[in-house]
This record gives structure tokens, C-alpha cells and sequence, in this order.
């Protein structure tokens, strides 16, 4: 007995014109972080290749910009970008207004202000030290009030609801806001605290850890996967292939991906045992995984061509079918016999930028390239542009994927014989480093054809008469 | 009534019920709180991470029963460690050595294997360092074992007087001035910042290095006839100025 849920017909029985001008103010804010922040990831790439580049200006030197790239793609681009979405689909979900614009709005000032003062705060040298949660206390003051006003109107608005019944993008949403804000205070309580309350030594570790695999499972992982729960069915115009599915995989991600951190400090000295919950957990997350891959898959087959926006689809495929690798990738990374080699090396740094970039980040693009138009009730600016994004941002992951993959496992391997200097392994790093930086630059090109896409359809009044086919599809997509 | 039936059946009215939901999210985050970080520290704290439970995993040869003496750090060094966190070195250096026989084997010193890392050197860390990514090597060990104290006659403040360290202080503020001059090929940023006009390093630089010639303070390993790396004497090319920078003030 499949019981798919009717996801086309589950919103908007009534009309409801609905404003909008939240999400326009998230997704704004998610265009112009993405550009700032990755030209950071460039220069940081290229400091390997040139490792005095801009060496005299103490702001930019390799240890002030690489976090200020990392953590401003996650809490500039990615966490901001599905924010946008959320304050899209959750409303059409529901079937109600978005309980207050005017609060989502402040949120999303408060929110870039906060990634405002913790960037520049990066930059002069404030540094909480910690992977993933550097910014310093007083942003994580900001971001956790902005991020409070946000969820107060998205739980306003799905308490009143009109449809009973919660789709599981909805689920994923509230898993997004409460996980964020669980994971995000308990991480920077030191930040919060102004150092008063802290672990110290391994203890700050497991901490830091649970944090930090949190920020990937907890936030971007619900986060993406909500957008994705959502636009998927709606980009090939099929119901949702099994909702009891959805259902099993909801619960066992928040219940098993929290686990896992301890997985960063295999071979340290935090205890054995935990070491040993955390690669049997990561074995564990393929149940999870499997069932949204399958969800996902099922939904797609037998109407791949009948997709009304060809260009979402394929962002959605291609990121879930980067998910699929990456998940696979994680768990037999965490493997001790696996850690023993790639653990420090590029590997890592490849694994996480086809995680953030090669599936979350995709599942964004998708969801924009659907909801823009929506929103902004006109077609795409420029659908030639969106593909060649799709090209730039595939070729660039891939590039720089693999580039780092092999490299951090050639790197792994010579650093197994303790007669090799390790300067060699720098060395025979280089071509490596080259490849990936390669691979950033077209990912770059692909970025800002999507923010300029974006805007030109944003802030453009006339149609532009150009590609008169795919206009008329996208208006009628729009008209739907 | 079969059981698992009805628990199917609960779970799935649940999604009537966004309360339930949220409540079931929150919880399944604090138990994974409890299990990952508060269980290890406020009630195996004693056991595993104050005392030597961390168990030697298959690939070591020998047990190292190495005698531990954690040494907290000076107030110049406690600077220092800022300076290491503000300038990012950590995104590019760890502070571990793992329980792997080719690891120790790589940062030990005259054929002596380094000790791998324990629990308690790291007691007085705050923020932990210990680093996830080896763009350069591991420090764990790059500094030495405290022999006593001096007083510095700069600042005026007590600071600790290392042996034993793997370079000596010369050759941390040459490294750190232009690493490329030491190892050719090095990837490592230079850092004019932390010298003054004439080359001479600044306070925050001699905090930084003192700070390097702590780590690994806590186990005496190195051979008794260790003798710290020197840098070499600055090549002269003919012809040309000793220095690009004006000679310091006497
Ligand atoms: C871009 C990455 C990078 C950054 C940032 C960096 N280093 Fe390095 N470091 C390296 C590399 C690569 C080497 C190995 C080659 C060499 O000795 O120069 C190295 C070597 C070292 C060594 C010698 C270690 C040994 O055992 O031979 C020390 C000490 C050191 N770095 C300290 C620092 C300090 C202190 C900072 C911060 C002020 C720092 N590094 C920042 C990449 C980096």
C-alpha cells in the first residue's frame, strides 16, 4: 500500500497572494555573502601556491581569512540561504501568511550584522579558537537573537497552520531551527558567556567536536534536506515517492548524527570507547541516508522529462547524488583503519566542500532557481546562464573534489614512512593544490552567475525578449 | 494488539503534532549531549580524561610508560598561545600525535620515538589546540622540558628557561621572519607583523615562541645530548648590503 503524500495538492487549496518580502530579504543577503565570502576561499586557495601573497598586511594573512571563509560560507551562504527557502515554502506549506515579514525582516538585519561583526572581528584577530565556532562572543550574541525572532515567527506560522497534517519539509524545518539553536548556544557558550563557562583540554575537544560535526548534520543537513523535501517533488511535478520513508529517515538523523563527532579525534587521546561510538555511529547514518536517497530517487523516476523547470531539477539530482557519495564517503572515512591514513591531509577539506558545496549548497541553487521566478511572479532573467552555473559549479566541485581526494591520500600515504621529510610531502602536495584552486575559480565564475541571474530577475521590470521557448515554458511554469 | 504496530502507528500521528515533534528533537539532542560530551567529563572525567585510561590502540609496539609532568604555563606563554590562536596557526598545524607507530617514528628526535600525545597535557588548554588539518608538521613536541626560571629583563616578568627544545628560540623568530630561507619549498606564511623595522622580534613574537618551546613540556623523551636545531649564519653574497633593513639603533 504506497502511501505517497500528495505534495502538489497539499498547498494552496485557497489563494493566498503571498508577500514575500522576507525570504527576498534572506536570499538577498544569502547572493551577497556567497560572492564576499568565496572570494576569502580564493585567496586562501591561492596562498598555497603563493604563500606570501599580501603576507605584510596582517588582515590577510592565511590564518585570519581561511576561518573567515569557512564560517561565512556556512553562517553567511548556506544557513542564510535556507532561511530563504524556509520563509518560502513554509507558508505555501502551511497555508497561512508568514506569521510577521516585518520580524523576519529585522531577523535578517540582525542576522547579517552578526556575520558582519564576527568576519571583521576574524580579520583583527578576535578568534575563539575553535573549528567552526570562531566568531566571537559578541556576533554570537547577535546571530543567536536574530536567530530566535526567526523561529518564533516560523513556529507561529506552522501553529497555524490550516492543514493539519505536517509535510515532512516541515519537520525538517523545525529540526533546522531548534537543532541551529541547540547546537549554536551549547557550542559558543564560552563565546556567549565571554569565557566564564568553558570546558578545558579533551574535554573542550569532545565539545568542540560534538559541535562542529553538528554544524553539518544539524544544521545544513536539516536545513538542506527540508529544501530539498520540498522543491524536489515540485521541480518534476510528482508527489513524494513514500512518505513513511521520509518519516524513518527523519528520526533516525536527529537521532543518530549528533553521535558523531567524536569520529574528528580517532588515534587522539579521548577515550577508546568513545572513539568507538562514534565510527559505529557513522555506520549507522547510511539508514538514514538510504532512505532519503530512495525518496528521492523514486521521486524523480518515470518523470525526469516532464520537469517544468529543468534547471532546479537538475541541481536537486546532481546534489543528491553528491549526498549519496559524500554519505557514503563519510562513514568509511571514519573507519580507523581509513583515519590512519587521510586524518589532517586534504581529504578532509575535499569531503567537506562536497558536503557543503556539492550537496547543500546545490539544493539551494535548485530551490532558488524555482522559487525566484515564483516569487517574483516574472520568468528567470537568463535560463542559458543558469545552465552554464550548473556547468561552472559541477565541473569546479568535481575539480577540486578530486583534486583534494587523491592528493590528501597520496599526502596520508607518504607521510606513513617516517623518512621522508615532511617538506617532500608539502611538496608533492603543490600540483594538487593547484588542481583545487582550479576547481575554486570555476566554482567562482559559477557563483557569480548565479548572484547576477538572480538579481537581473529580481530587480528587472520588463521581460527580456530573449530565448522566446524557455520563456514561454517558464511563464507557463509560473502561471501553474 | 501488536506492539510495534501501535509505537509505528504513535510515531506516525505524530505528524499532527509539532509539539511532540520539536520535544522529540530536543530530546534526542540532550541525550547525544549527555552520551558525546557531559558523561565523559563530569563522570568518567576521573577516569579516562585525568587518568591514564586512554588505552593504547593495536598499532603501538611497546607501551610507553613515560613519567608525566604537566607544566602550566607562564603568563608570557599564556599571551603567546593567544598570539597562536589570533594568527590561525592551528588551521594549519595540530597539536597531537596520534597512537601510530609511524607518526611517533616521524616526530621523534635522534632514532627515540616521539611519545604520543596524552590526556592530561592538555589540562590547562583552553582553547584546546589540538588542530585538524597538517598543512605543516605537528608541534606537539616542538618545544622542550622547563629546567627553571629567569626573570625577563624586557618585561620585568618571571618566565620559564627550557632544554632540550626542538629549535632553538634563533631559529623560531628566523622561521617565523621568512620560512622560506630555512626549508625551501615551505608553504608557511611569512609573518612580517610580528618584527619590528629592523627585523628584531616584537614582544608578541617572543611571547609566540615562547609559547612554541612549552608544547610537550610535560615528558622528558628527547636524548640527554640533545642539542637544539641552530639557524644557520646568514649567507653574505658579495657585493651586495648585509641587510635590505637599516642596522638597529644602539
Ligand atoms: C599555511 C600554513 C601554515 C601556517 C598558517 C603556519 N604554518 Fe608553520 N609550517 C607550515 C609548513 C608547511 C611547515 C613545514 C615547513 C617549514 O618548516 O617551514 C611549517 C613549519 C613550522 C614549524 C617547524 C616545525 C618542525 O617541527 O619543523 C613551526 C615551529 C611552525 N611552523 C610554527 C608556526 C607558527 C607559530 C605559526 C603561526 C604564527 C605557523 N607555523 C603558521 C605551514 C604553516
Amino acid at each position: 500500500m504506497a502511501e505517497a503524500i500528495e505534495t502538489r495538492s497539499n498547498p494552496e487549496p485557497v489563494r493566498i497572494t503571498h508577500s514575500d518580502i522576507g525570504a527576498k530579504w534572506w536570499v538577498a543577503s544569502a547572493l551577497g555573502w556567497s560572492i564576499a565570502f568565496m572570494i576569502f576561499g580564493l585567496i586562501t586557495a591561492l596562498k598555497f601556491r603563493f604563500p606570501d601573497l599580501w603576507c605584510s598586511v596582517p588582515y590577510l594573512t592565511y590564518g585570519r581569512i581561511r576561518p573567515v571563509h569557512a564560517q561565512g560560507m556556512i553562517f553567511g551562504w548556506l544557513v542564510v540561504g535556507n532561511v530563504a527557502a524556509l520563509c518560502y515554502f513554509v507558508p505555501r506549506l502551511t497555508g497561512t501568511k508568514l506569521f510577521s515579514e516585518r520580524i523576519t525582516i529585522n531577523a535578517a538585519m540582525l542576522w547579517n550584522l552578526g556575520v558582519f561583526v564576527g568576519s571583521a572581528g576574524l580579520l583583527l584577530g578576535y578568534n575563539k579558537g575553535k573549528e567552526y565556532e570562531e566568531y566571537n562572543g559578541l556576533s554570537n550574541w547577535i546571530l543567536v537573537i536574530a536567530w530566535v525572532m526567526l523561529s518564533y515567527v516560523i513556529c507561529q506560522t506552522i501553529a497555524r497552520r490550516k492543514y493539519n497534517r505536517m509535510y515532512v519539509a516541515l519537520w525538517y524545518v523545525m529540526a533546522f531551527l531548534i537543532q541551529t539553536a541547540l547546537v549554536y548556544i551549547f557550542g559558543n557558550i564560552d563565546g556567549l558567556t565571554f569565557g566564564y563557562l568553558h570546558f578545558n583540554g579533551i574535554a573542550d575537544a569532545l565539545a568542540n567536536w560534538f559541535y562542529g560535526h553538528a554544524v553539518v548534520g544539524l544544521i545544513a543537513t536539516p536545513g538542506g534536506l527540508a529544501a530539498a523535501y520540498y522543491f524536489m517533488p515540485k521541480a518534476v511535478d510528482s508527489p513524494l515517492y513514500n512518505h513513511k520513508l521520509s518519516i524513518i529517515g527523519f528520526w533516525t538523523i536527529t537521532a543518530i548524527y549528533i553521535w558523531n563527532g567524536a569520529h574528528h579525534l580517532i588515534y587522539t587521546a579521548i577515550p577508546l570507547y568513545l572513539q568507538t561510538v562514534s565510527q559505529v555511529f557513522s555506520i549507522l547514518l547510511f539508514i538514514p541516508v538510504f532512505t532519503v536517497v530512495t525518496n528521492f530517487f523514486g521521486t524523480v523516476r518515470g518523470h525526469w522529462h516532464k520537469a517544468p523547470d529543468s534547471v532546479c531539477r537538475n541541481f536537486l539530482w546532481m546534489g543528491t547524488l553528491f549526498y549519496l557519495l559524500v554519505c557514503i564517503q563519510g562513514p568509511f572515512q571514519a573507519m580507523r583503519p581509513v583515519q590512519y591514513f587521510i586524518h589532517y591531509t586534504d581529504w578532509v577539506i575535499g569531503h567537506a566542500h562536497l558536503a557543503l558545496f556539492g550537496t547543500f549548497s546545490f539544493f539551494i541553487f535548485g530551490a532558488f532557481y524555482y522559487m525566484i521566478p515564483r516569487m517574483m511572479k516574472r520568468p528567470l532573467y537568463s535560463y542559458p546562464m543558469a545552465n552554464a552555473h550548473f556547468q561552472f559549479a559541477f565541473w569546479g566541485i568535481l575539480i577540486m573534489f578530486i583534486s583534494l581526494t587523491t592528493g590528501g591520500l597520496y599526502q596520508g600515504y607518504l607521510w606513513t614512512d617516517p623518512t621522508i621529510p615532511f617538506i617532500e610531502t608539502v611538496k608533492a602536495m603543490m600540483p594538487f593544490w593547484e588542481w583545487r584552486t582550479v576547481g575554486g575559480a570555476l566554482m567562482f565564475t559559477g557563483q557569480v552567475l548565479f548572484a547576477y541571474n538572480i538579481y537581473k530577475t529580481m530587480t528587472l521590470k520588463y521581460v527580456p525578449a530573449r530565448e522566446p521557448v524557455a520563456e514561454r515554458a517558464a511563464l507557463s511554469a509560473v502561471s501553474q | 494488539m501488536n506492539p510495534f504496530r501501535s509505537i509505528w502507528n504513535w510515531i506516525l500521528r505524530l505528524e499532527y503534532d509539532w509539539v511532540k515533534v520539536s520535544a522529540g528533537i530536543t530530546l534526542f539532542w540532550l541525550i547525544g549531549l549527555i552520551g558525546l560530551v557531559l558523561y565523559p567529563y563530569f563522570v568518567g572525567g576521573k577516569i579516562t580524561l585525568g587518568g591514564h585510561k586512554t588505552k593504547m590502540v593495536t598499532l603501538l609496539p611497546t607501551n610507553q610508560k613515560v613519567p608525566l609532568k604537566v607544566v602550566p604555563y607562564d603568563a608570557q606563554e599564556l599571551r603567546g598561545r593567544q598570539v597562536y590562536v589570533s594568527e590561525g596557526c592551528w588551521y594549519c598545524h595540530t597539536q597531537t600525535i596520534r597512537t601510530i607507530a609511524v607518526e611517533m617514528a616521524r616526530y621523534g628526535a635522534g632514532g627515540i620515538w616521539a611519545p604520543y600525545s596524552r590526556a592530561q597535557e592538555y589540562e590547562y588548554d583552553w582553547p584546546q589546540l589540538m588542530g585538524e588539518h597538517r598543512h605543516g608538521p605537528d608541534l606537539a613536541r616542538v618545544g622542550g622540558i622547563v629546567v627553571g626560571w629567569k626573570r625577563d629583563p624586557r618585561t620585568g616578568e618571571m618566565v620559564h628557561i627550557y632544554a632540550k627544545t626542538k629549535y632553538s628560540n634563533g631559529w623560531q623568530y628566523a622561521h617565523l621572519r621568512d620560512p622560506r630561507s630555512l626549508v625551501p619549498g615551505s608553504i608557511m606564511p611569512q609573518f612580517p607583523n610580528l618584527f619590528d623595522q629592523y627585523g628584531r622580534p616584537t614582544q608578541r613574537c617572543r611571547d609566540l615562541v615562547a609559547y612554541l618551546q612549552h608544547l610537550g613540556s610535560a615528558i622528558d623523551w628527547r636524548p640527554q645530548t640533545y642539542k637544539s636545531i641552530q639557524p644557520p649564519p646568514i649567507p653574505i653574497a658579495p657585493g651586495t648590503a648585509v641587510s635590505s633593513s637599516p642596522s638597529p639603533p644602539k
